[in-house]
């Protein structure tokens, strides 16, 4: 890749829209726009990361481990299907990118340690939760989605 | 305390107050952040976000209980764990700079209408600092101390 500056700018990149701010941090939520108003997020650790994410359109993707954009867009699908699609919230305690709020919303969160092998949580996935009709098991709803699976 | 909780408590138990808490001004917060930060010697932790990082580095597996269950009973874990919590404990829902007072049996007897899981990723611990029981989005519960 080119070396540019892509800060504070947007970058095309196939069907997404890449939104990098004017300085980028560790673990800091960038915003992607896919298509014609998809949203989805993604978590950079680093510059190497953020050219990952740049690149996750094209062929060269060697050595990222996340999944391809296609895997996190296949796993949005199936959380709007849950939630619909709305407004992007505050982040997450620890940083991941956050849609809606306490109420009714998603993150996307990376694997957890401690999570059991195989379960969405030991993968980077979704998290999503619906609680205006009470809270789980009382109307309200929630799950986990893998990304990838 | 978020309002939704509040409304669903109401919903589902027509007739009964919510657990009596108290939500912790921004200058609180702040006080508890910081004596954390020094309890825990993370002198490097400027902020919240890296705050809450840096102690779920610290903390480890509860080998007590991994999960929170169906009968999940706070104060029973607590004692397990050899803990001698306060009657009135903390709950912080962020970065500690969201943060609620209540009693611990009201936690424990009410825990699955204040925890929601894969929205909450909760830290609860007393006025001793001694101790803080981390519980994940998922239920996996970690402890530091």
């Amino acid at each position: 890749m080119a070396r540019q500056n892509y800060r504070n700018s947007s970058v095309a990149c196939g069907p997404c829209v890449l939104a990098v701010p004017a300085t980028i941090s560790a673990g800091e939520a960038l915003w992607i726009t896919i298509g014609s108003g998809a949203i989805y997020t993604a978590v950079v650790a680093g510059v190497r990361e953020l050219i990952n994410v740049l690149n996750v359109n094209g062929a060269d993707n060697a050595g990222d481990t996340k999944p391809p954009l296609s895997d996190y867009k296949d796993a949005l699908d199936k959380v709007h299907d849950e939630v619909g699609k709305l407004p992007k919230g505050e982040d997450g305690k620890f940083g991941s990118p956050q849609v809606g709020d306490s109420k009714k919303g998603y993150r996307l969160d990376p694997p957890h340690d401690g999570a059991a092998q195989g379960d969405a949580e030991s993968k980077h996935h979704f998290n999503w939760w619906d609680y205006t009709g009470g809270k789980r098991g009382k109307g309200g709803r929630s799950g986990d989605i893998p990304i990838g699976d | 305390m978020e309002k939704i909780k509040l409304d669903n408590f109401s919903n589902e138990y027509p007739g009964r107050d919510f657990p009596e808490y108290a939500s912790l001004s921004k200058s609180a917060c702040s006080d508890i952040a910081q004596s954390i930060q020094e309890k825990f010697a993370l002198a490097n932790a400027i902020d919240g976000l890296t705050l809450v990082k840096a102690l779920d580095a610290l903390a480890k597996p509860c080998e007590a209980a991994s999960h929170v269950g169906e009968d999940f009973d706070l104060s029973a874990l607590l004692n397990a764990c050899g803990i001698d919590a306060a009657d009135v404990v903390y709950i912080n829902w962020h970065r500690y700079d969201k943060i609620d007072r209540l009693k611990r049996c009201d936690l424990a007897g009410y825990f699955y209408d204040i925890w929601y899981p894969d929205v909450d990723d909760i830290d609860v611990f007393d006025d001793s600092l001694s101790w803080i029981l981390s519980v994940r989005h998922d239920g996996y519960i970690k402890l530091l101390r």
